[in-house]
């Protein structure tokens, strides 16, 4: 017993220098701080003490505990630095920081042949990541002569004003949003994800709660230069309304409830940065947080699983309960109860709603259903304005094309499932599971290429 | 590939096929984790044999690595005499002058076996592969597919088919396999009959196998994908016909399909690897069983004499014989002079079905049907709310609208407040008198319990663990009950003993229960050691508030900040559950009642003088012995290879189609204990010991119940559990060649 309080007195030792650092790195540094650091800075802290406070009893006995702790602290530290950073160079620097330490994190049992694995796909991703941001970092200091992110925010809005883009910035703003979609696991990219499992529960939580989120944030910091380009944006658009939906067709085949949740993680990133693409980066913001406190959660509590009661069989949904369902959002619009400022998800918020309401039975059921449904509505619309004082949307200009293929793809995945129990003896629905259930064979083909890049040696354990 | 080999006759290998299946054990789900014996088809073999050949097919140990047991020598944890007995009895040389000193050299020493391979274990010794892994992966994602309970929202087509033609509808379209480099997979797959028995005929002619490894070659392959199989052979248990075959059939495609990588493959011929089954290790582990049993042997024969006879009862109070009643029923007793405890099976003989799920051991059927009269809250809220996070469209505004609640789910995780009690909903069941009457007329002979002497109050006690975000809490609950909480058996017995229906009957038929006699339930929360009590309205004030006032005594007696753990969501160590069992014993309660025995001991009265025609005798050595070996073995696998019959690290556990574990990404379905329950990070807690059975009878009484029970015998003879007779303080111990007598000194 001694020994472990000897090992837990020196990993709290050890895990204090990295935050002192920090703090003593961003005062020196004069942290930015605006609403949004502030509001970061207290869902960061509000996880990472909740992670550390679990894993106290959780690795309680595991002889790492202490190594454990040494690098939950290292990278805690970097999200830290990362959300208070003022300028480029040391955000990239903490994002570096972030990811290596995770690493450390992700081969925490290195005798396990799947964690190797895992990690070293993850490392091989994040190193393209970031000689991204690297190239980003370059074309900034050669283009602004600044990486000061209020000098380099005043000179975009200047170059907004004047209309004129030069080559450069669009190169930075696509690199930028390239080094968020690996970081935030965008398809084709995101198979490290579900195969982080081999690693303890809490740094699931803070990898799908925190680090995850930090390609989100490199976005929404940066949006002045991020929406200089519209090639950026759309890419971001459309990049992030496939991975959402790839993602979320792949979660709902998973039996176990780990992969469940990482395949959800990637569709929920991947919705953010739809977000982020069509300028709602308070949606996003709200979005993050939301989602960061709901997969801690999550992953958590995953233990507790085992007392799900076992489903009943699905009914097929009707199409007219579907159309009733939107009515309500017809009805709105047309009444100009709210201004749509965000045609797209505002539609896709209405398409939840009429979700929830088709599985509802007539009567009285349906009729609370529906004072469910206008206190949610009451609930977003009130959380999208709330998060509006903390960032502001930026106008983009409407890309209907865009817009309507993205609504189109929500509304049919939307049928698709609602139809899931009549499609069950189609083939082609069978060999679209089957394809599905394997993720489109996008882990397998990464695991492959990561073998033949960086091959482990034979690790089988010996008795 | 010589010809001669494939003309194995199709009987023979039908035959194979049902032993090689038939050596799987079972794996219950986790909702009622009941423990198994891991190795229940193999116990018509010696327990020396059993390890051999798990040695070969396993690739893995059942005995502790030579270490252990050295370090044993050392700290002198062995006798030397139990060191020369185990010697003897299984080498028959004779003793070394130095036994401690000639065990630690032999420990040092290692020999060779041969460990028989599949294509695929073949490929990875050769070529350094990673095959064996793949095909784990690949057949545990189609099971948890299949087998899936509530996980997956979309549920895998086909599977109302059966498990092999689901699979085969699958895997010929599923391109996996050729992504990963496995060439023409589906192609041979859709080749396959749709038969799967026609199937493995099929496989094993391409393979090759030779007739005399035909049925190791099978049970390597089983091995290879233990848990899915320990899951199918469970499934059988519930009705389900040939699924382990049909895995056997799922296995062997994907080793048939590596053949066109595995040129130069003999399959039956296997790789030289260090034994892990030495007669070294295996004379220590006798010896340590041997201390052991001599210690409590002594012990047992010079108890002091219990002094309760003589004062008036106050109390008697029946408990499950779990290890962990041990304690308790000890520190009930020190409360008060009168207070007596009996141990018997939790369930008290009460063979229910409550809510459709069997309230009793699982060697037994329920007989009768208890309902509950409360009617479930209306959730469709809920449901609702549910229905919407698990869509793939909807999710996303979702999360955004009803996310940051989670951070108040989160705080009562943190501060401990999410334990909700369960209001107790009144029990409801319809079963004729005469029934009633004879359950309640068998229970109290079966318990020991004489009507005429019984107290006033008579508490029947279940037993339940109360943990929180552990998928293996039920394997902390009653194994009597079927991996249940005790609680519904305990209040029925009782309401049933309390009925005056009941007690009319049974004076009629000269059994009397004294009027004043009132029996209540109760539940030993074993996380917090708390007694729970239900349907106290018999009780007077006063009684209550004395029961009461007892049992709060003997719970703060043995508090050792269960209620904290019990309550904390990040707790992989809530309690130890039988961490330590090592020995059963059948005798009255004066035989143990002075004694600590550590809570290592399944006590269970038995009075051999009330036993007129050997009944309780037989009952007690073929159901509640092997209930207790079973969870013994489970206890023992779980130590000795928790890579194979364990369920690994806790803080990897990832939950299966809500009834199983995989131990990080995906890999086997795991089975047994998680090395949490067994091991505190630096010692284990767990000392991996049969099963050592003291019965107070005689040896001709005991032998008339092996004779007529020969699965009981066969777990005697073959070394899984060890039986002594207790006759006054002569100890007589079953070997295989008869009795032998057993020093007390």
């Amino acid at each position: 017993m001694q020994n472990t309080a000897q090992q837990q007195a020196r990993s709290a030792t050890a895990g204090a220098i990295f935050p002192l650092l920090c703090l003593a790195g961003a005062i020196a540094a004069t942290p930015f701080v605006d609403r949004l650091t502030s509001v970061l800075l207290l869902l960061s802290t509000l996880l990472f003490a909740v992670i550390c406070r679990y894993s106290q009893h959780y690795l309680a006995g595991d002889p790492g505990q202490a190594r454990f702790y040494f690098w939950l602290c290292c990278t805690g530290s970097c999200v830290f630095a990362l959300i208070l950073a003022r300028n480029l160079l040391f955000f990239a620097c903490a994002w570096l920081g972030t990811s290596l330490s995770l690493h450390q994190l992700l081969q925490f049992y290195p005798h396990r042949p799947g964690a190797l694995l895992a990690a070293r796909k993850k490392f091989l991703i994040s190193r393209l990541g970031d000689s991204a941001l690297a190239g980003a970092l370059f074309l900034t200091y050669r283009t602004f002569g600044t990486w000061d992110f209020s000098a380099l925010f005043a000179a975009a809005d200047r170059l907004r004003d004047s209309h004129q883009i030069p080559l450069d910035v669009s190169a930075t703003a696509c690199l930028l949003v390239f080094a968020a979609m690996l970081k935030s696991a965008q398809f084709p990219f995101h198979s490290w994800l579900p195969d982080t499992m081999e690693t303890p529960t809490p740094v699931s939580a803070l990898m799908h709660a925190g680090i995850i989120n930090a390609g989100g944030i490199l976005v929404i910091r940066l949006s002045p230069i991020v929406t200089l380009s519209p090639a950026a944006m759309t890419a971001l658009a459309a990049v992030g309304a496939f991975t959402a939906l790839f993602g979320s067709v792949v979660a709902l085949t998973q039996a176990s409830v780990k992969r469940c949740l990482a395949f959800s993680t990637v569709a929920q990133m991947g919705f953010m940065m739809l977000e982020c693409g069509l300028g709602a980066f308070h949606l996003a913001l709200l979005h993050l947080l939301a989602h960061s406190l709901y997969k801690a959660y999550s992953f958590l509590s995953s233990g507790s699983v085992v007392s799900t009661e076992p489903q009943r069989n699905q009914t097929a949904a009707g199409t007219l309960a579907l159309i009733a369902g939107l009515l309500p959002a017809g009805l709105a619009w047309t009444a100009g109860l709210h201004q749509f400022d965000q045609p797209v998800l505002s539609g896709i918020f209405f398409l939840a709603l009429a979700q929830m309401l088709w599985t509802l039975k007539p009567g009285l059921q349906l009729l609370s259903g529906l004072a469910a449904g206008g206190f949610l509505t009451a609930v977003y619309f009130g959380l999208e304005k709330a998060a509006a004082q903390v960032v502001q949307p930026a106008t983009v200009p409407a890309n209907t094309v865009l817009s309507a293929a993205i609504l189109l793809l929500f509304l049919l995945t939307a049928l698709f499932q609602s139809q899931l129990p009549r499609l069950r003896q189609s083939s082609a629905a069978t060999s679209f599971y089957i394809h599905a259930r394997n993720g489109f064979y996008f882990n397998t083909l990464a695991n492959r290429l990561t073998m033949a890049l960086w091959p482990a040696q034979n690790t089988e354990r010996t008795f | 590939m010589p010809v001669e080999l494939l003309v194995t006759s199709k009987e023979t290998i039908t035959n194979a096929i049902q032993t090689a299946c038939k050596r799987v054990p079972p794996l219950w789900p986790l909702q009622n984790f009941v423990a198994v014996n891991p190795f229940l088809g193999l116990t018509g073999r010696t327990f020396a044999d059993a390890a051999r050949l798990i040695d070969r097919v396993g690739h893995g140990p059942m005995l502790m690595p030579a270490g252990y047991y050295a370090e044993k020598c050392s700290q002198q944890a062995l006798r030397p005499d139990q060191i020369a007995i185990a010697c003897q009895d299984y080498t028959s040389s004779n003793a070394p002058a130095d036994p401690e000193e000639w065990l630690k050299a032999e420990l040092a020493r290692s020999s060779d076996t041969t460990r028989l391979l599949t294509v695929a274990d073949w490929l990875d010794h050769t070529k350094s592969t990673s095959w064996a892994i793949f095909i784990t992966d690949e057949i545990s994602k189609w099971c948890s597919s299949y087998f899936d309970r509530a996980l997956s929202y979309w549920t895998m087509p086909g599977r109302e088919a059966t498990l092999y033609q689901a699979w085969k509808q699958a895997a010929s379209i599923d391109r996996n396999p050729e992504v990963f480099g496995l060439p023409d997979f589906r192609t041979l797959v859709r080749a396959l009959p749709d038969n799967e028995e026609a199937a493995i005929h099929e496989l094993l002619a391409l393979l090759g196998t030779r007739e005399e490894e035909l049925e190791d070659f099978l049970h390597r392959q089983l091995m290879s994908i233990f848990g899915w199989s320990a899951w199918c052979a469970f499934r059988e248990r519930e009705g389900a016909e040939n699924l382990t075959r049909q895995l056997l059939a799922i296995r062997l495609a994907y080793d048939a399909a590596l053949l066109t990588l595995a040129e130069g493959f003999d399959a039956g011929h296997g790789e030289t690897a260090p034994a892990t089954f030495t007669t070294a290790k295996y004379l220590a582990q006798l010896a340590a069983e041997g201390t052991f049993r001599a210690n409590l042997a002594s012990k047992l024969a010079h108890a002091p004499a219990s002094t309760s006879k003589a004062t008036r009862k106050r109390l008697q109070a029946v408990f499950c014989i779990d290890v962990r009643s041990e304690a308790y029923r000890r520190a009930l007793e020190a409360q008060a002079p009168g207070i007596e405890t009996i141990g018997f099976a939790g369930f008290f003989g009460m063979a229910i079905d409550f809510q459709d799920s069997a309230r009793c051991p699982v060697l037994l059927a329920p007989r009768f049907t208890v309902n509950s009269t409360g009617t479930p809250a209306s959730k469709w809220l809920s449901k609702a709310w549910g229905q919407l996070r698990n869509s793939a469209s909807a999710c996303f505004p979702a999360v955004e609208t009803g996310g940051l609640w989670y951070g108040v789910s989160i705080a009562k995780r943190l501060l401990g407040l999410t334990k909700k009690e369960a209001a107790t909903q009144p029990l409801q069941w319809q079963i004729g008198l005469e029934t009633r009457v004879q359950l309640v007329a068998d229970a109290l002979r079966n318990m020991s319990l004489d009507p005429a002497q019984l107290a006033s109050i008579v508490l029947i006690c279940g037993h339940g663990s109360s943990t929180e975000n552990n998928p293996y809490g039920s394997s902390l609950d009653c194994g009597a009950c079927g991996g249940h909480k005790g609680d519904v058996n305990a209040r029925f017995a009782a309401a049933l003993m309390n009925d005056p229906e009941v007690r009319a009957e049974l004076q009629r038929r000269d059994i009397c229960i004294p009027a004043e006699t009132v029996f209540v339930a109760g539940m030993h929360i074993t996380t917090t050691n708390q007694v729970v009590l239900y349907d106290t309205e018999r009780l007077t004030p006063a009684q209550l508030q004395e029961l009461q006032g007892w049992l709060q005594k003997a719970s703060a007696s043995l508090d050792d900040g269960g209620t904290q753990r019990s309550r904390d969501w990040s707790e992989v160590r809530p309690e130890w559950g039988l961490a330590g069992n090592a020995a059963f014993i059948a005798a009255p309660r004066s035989r143990t009642r002075n004694l600590e025995l550590g809570g290592r001991a399944f006590l269970h009265d038995y009075d051999p003088a009330a036993d007129h025609d050997n009944s309780v005798l037989t009952l007690i050595l073929t159901a509640p012995v092997v209930v207790a070996s079973w969870i013994n073995l489970q206890y023992f696998g779980s130590t000795v290879n928790n890579e194979l019959f364990g369920s690994g690290n806790k803080v990897l556990h990832n939950v299966v189609g809500t009834f199983g574990i995989w131990e990080g990404n995906a890999g086997d379905l795991r089975t047994g204990l998680p090395l949490q329950s067994l091991h505190d990070g630096t010692n284990w807690v767990h000392e991996p010991l049969r099963l050592q059975v003291f019965v107070e009878a005689t040896r001709d009484r005991i032998d008339a119940v092996l004779e007529a029970h020969p699965q009981v015998r066969e777990l005697v003879e073959n070394e899984w559990i060890s039986l002594i007779s207790m006759e006054g303080d002569v100890f007589h111990e079953r070997k295989r060649s008869g009795w032998r007598w057993l020093p007390t000194a």
